[in-house]
């Protein structure tokens, strides 16, 4: 944690000067007529700033006397032992639905206007399909046919023969077709319910 | 015995007023909601990550187009009900609903574990239970007089009294290091400065956009910070294994006599968790805390805590439920929140054109009574549906989280477009929630941040027309004991965060006011042994 509070104090002692200098460039009673003295709008960003300069000059003395100057070091057992799944897993959430919110939602593309139902049900469709596919993979691989059950070995040459689609390909069709009723209903159910029911305007 | 009978017309006036209330809430239609918002609320409370903060903010955005009453009952109900719901993620899964259940895990996991989840989910709805209904006592009676006793309030108290929330809100909710709980605290009134401001109307830190000339809204934020960010959150954390139990509804019937047992810890527990719910910013979680420790304390089976007390269990449930109640005392008389869903509840009010502050008596004298009621009807609407609907409300831990949280992120941005209908309000929801988890990541409290953007206005507006008022000086700050007590408790809380001083200001405290009460008891045991 240190190299983190490091870093997120440099960048709060940036925003505190920013806020502090932001606050004296703002009008007072000179440049303003009708702005009475010790009514200057700049008055509490000037104190607010200047508390956050301290408090995040704080952090970083406290980060750096826990660690030393050595900020390429990572401290055992904090950021490299952050999970890799996990952090693809929070990432690919972030990313996809800032994609969802602020690139599909009320955007254009050339004079078309991407539908608010079309957007949702892209996203709902995508989201578990991404999240859903390594899991139906699995239980693919750990399922066995009919034929394969009843005669161990044997039966699985059989069990193809019957049915030519494998086990792999039909968990993500089944998966592919679950996933996209799903986004369709919850879609349909959302618009309804919120435009219809709640009165509000959907983006 | 003149103070006795003013405190028992004081009692009966109180009584009056919320049987009055009752009368006008009790209609077919309110207790559908109270139904509805109790149980979305208990459903929210049960699925780990979603909090009662989400909760009240989507709903918010959503309910605005109700009357205030239908809203507001929807939103209380689903406040206490999300409170109350975290506790059976908390029994059964060991992960806390809420953050207002972590308290709850350290002894109803191992109840859970050792077979007994069903007497668990029943103490823990009998805690809830009791704890709003204390908490609601206290609202009842306290917050009119407080309300009056506000009035005294100038412009330069509500800005120490607004310093003196960001600064216990971030010490309480960042234990560990209150650094980085002020430091949220001041981020939060740093975001509240975006805008243009209330006395002059000059534009503050909008670099040219016109969309941030209306400032940061609360809601967006909020939905952001709580809801978005926690859904990251949840799909960035494992899944949780769920303790196999039985749901017979008999388990779960709560027992009178065990029930009366705990009588002193649920009484302590319910006024400890009101008090906490009433200093700002600081909320359930912390008021859960405090009763559990408490309990330990004061217990004379010590050696059960952690390991399965079911006195543990109940102190925890009823303190973070009376929490609420206590929140609101502060929303209510002074506009300043008690706990971060407070806060929303708080910017509901103001949306519904209720004004809550110092005149809430004045303008809207029956106003906090009708808030009485509404969390009366929770109460009871925990206790009877979350017994009775047990095996049902399990079913929701089931829910694969690949399928809920992309519907919780669609709902997050209607919420956030909802109210102002601008892509902006969707674009800073985005902006707080991936902000948000990085900073939780980094053990920042999330309350000390949205108590910093609510006072923004309170703190900037206070601040500055007290030195209009007085010409420019500072000395005003020294001349009103309300405004010198409350310096001295920013100061003090500051201080008792150092090691070093809180050290010396034990000695100091043990070597005069300990010693003089040490004497004076002793002198009072040997007044009763003579006599």
């Amino acid at each position: 944690m240190p190299r983190a509070d490091f870093f997120t104090g440099l960048i709060l002692f940036v925003l505190g000067i920013g806020m502090t200098v932001g606050g004296t460039m703002l009008p007072g009673p000179e440049e303003v007529s009708y702005i009475e003295v010790g009514g200057e709008p700049g008055k509490l960003p000037i104190v607010l700033g200047t508390i956050i300069v301290l408090l995040a000059f704080i952090l970083i003395f406290r980060a750096v006397k826990v660690d030393g100057l050595r900020l390429g070091n990572v401290a055992e057992g904090s950021e490299s032992s952050v999970d890799r799944i996990a952090m693809m897993r929070g990432g690919l959430t972030a990313l996809g639905c800032s994609v969802y919110a602020v690139g599909l939602i009320s955007r254009k593309i050339g004079s078309w206007h991407i539908p608010y139902e079309l957007a949702t049900f892209a996203f709902l469709f995508l989201f578990v399909l991404a999240f859903e596919w390594p899991a139906a993979q699995e239980s693919a691989r750990r399922h066995r046919g009919f034929l394969d059950r009843l005669l161990p070995g044997a039966g699985r040459g059989l069990d193809s023969l019957f049915m030519p689609v494998s086990p792999s390909r039909r968990a993500q069709i089944w998966l592919v077709i679950n996933a996209a009723l799903y986004a369709a209903l919850l879609t349909a159910g959302v618009t309804y319910l919120f435009e219809t029911q709640f009165l509000v305007t959907l983006p | 015995m003149e103070m006795i009978g003013d405190l028992f017309s004081h009692l009966a006036d109180t009584g009056g007023l919320v049987l009055a209330a009752m009368a006008q809430l009790a209609t077919p239609q309110m207790l559908f909601n109270v139904v509805a918002g109790t149980l979305l609320g208990i459903a929210i409370g049960i699925l780990p990550g979603l909090t009662a903060t989400m909760g009240v903010a989507l709903l918010t955005t959503l309910t605005y187009r109700m009357s205030p009453d239908n809203a507001l009952m929807i939103l209380i109900c689903l406040y206490v009900g999300a409170i109350y719901g975290g506790s059976r993620s908390a029994i059964l899964l060991n992960i806390p609903g809420t953050p207002a259940n972590a308290a709850t895990t350290v002894d109803g996991y191992p109840l859970a574990k050792a077979g007994k989840a069903g007497p668990a989910m029943g103490t823990a709805t009998t805690g809830s239970f009791l704890g709003t209904v204390i908490g609601m006592f206290f609202l009842a009676t306290l917050a009119p007089l407080l309300a009056d006793y506000a009035l005294q309030f100038q412009t330069h108290e509500f800005f120490w009294l607004g310093i003196f929330g960001i600064i216990i809100s971030g010490q309480l909710t960042a234990i560990d290091d209150p650094l980085k709980g002020w430091l949220a605290g001041f981020l939060g009134l740093g975001v509240a400065m975006i805008g243009q401001e209330k006395l002059y109307m000059t534009d503050r830190f909008t670099f040219g956009f016109t969309e941030m000339q209306a400032g940061i809204n609360l809601i967006p934020a909020m939905v952001g910070a709580f809801g978005f960010s926690e859904v990251i959150s949840v799909m960035y954390s494992r899944r949780a294994e769920i303790v196999q139990t039985t749901t017979r509804l008999r388990d779960v019937i709560p027992n009178p006599q065990e029930v009366l047992r705990y009588w002193r810890t649920i009484g302590r527990s319910g006024v400890l968790g009101t008090l906490i719910g009433v200093i700002p910013g600081v909320g359930e979680d912390i008021g859960a805390w405090v009763s559990y420790a408490a309990a330990r304390r004061a217990s004379k089976e010590k050696e059960k805590f952690g390991k399965g007390s079911v006195e543990g269990l109940m102190a925890a449930e009823t303190g973070n439920s009376a929490a609420p109640p206590g929140a609101l005392i502060p929303v209510l008389t002074l506009g300043i929140p008690g706990s971060a869903p407070a806060a929303v509840l708080l910017a509901a009010m103001i949306l519904h054109g209720i004004r809550p502050g110092p005149m809430i008596m004045v303008e809207s004298p029956g106003f906090i009574y009708q808030v009485v009621v509404m969390m009366l009807f929770a109460a009871l609407a925990i206790l009877i549906l979350g017994i009775a609907l047990t095996p049902l409300l399990l079913k929701i831990l089931s829910v694969p989280r690949e399928r809920l949280m992309p519907v919780i992120f669609v709902l997050c941005v209607i919420g956030s477009y909802a109210i102002g209908q601008r892509m902006f309000d969707v674009w800073v929801m985005v902006a707080f929630g991936i902000g948000g988890f990085i900073l939780r990541q980094m053990n920042y409290p999330m309350a000390p941040l949205v108590l910093g953007i609510v006072l923004g206005d309170i703190v900037d507006n206070s601040f500055r027309r007290s030195w209009v008022i007085h010409d420019g000086h500072f000395t005003f700050y020294f001349t009103r004991p309300i405004c010198v007590v409350l310096m001295a408790l920013c100061l003090l809380t500051i201080l008792m965060s150092f090691g070093l001083t809180r050290r010396m200001l034990n000695t100091l405290w043990s070597a005069t006011i300990g010693r003089l009460m040490n004497g004076l008891w002793r002198a009072l045991g040997r007044q009763k042994e003579t006599s």
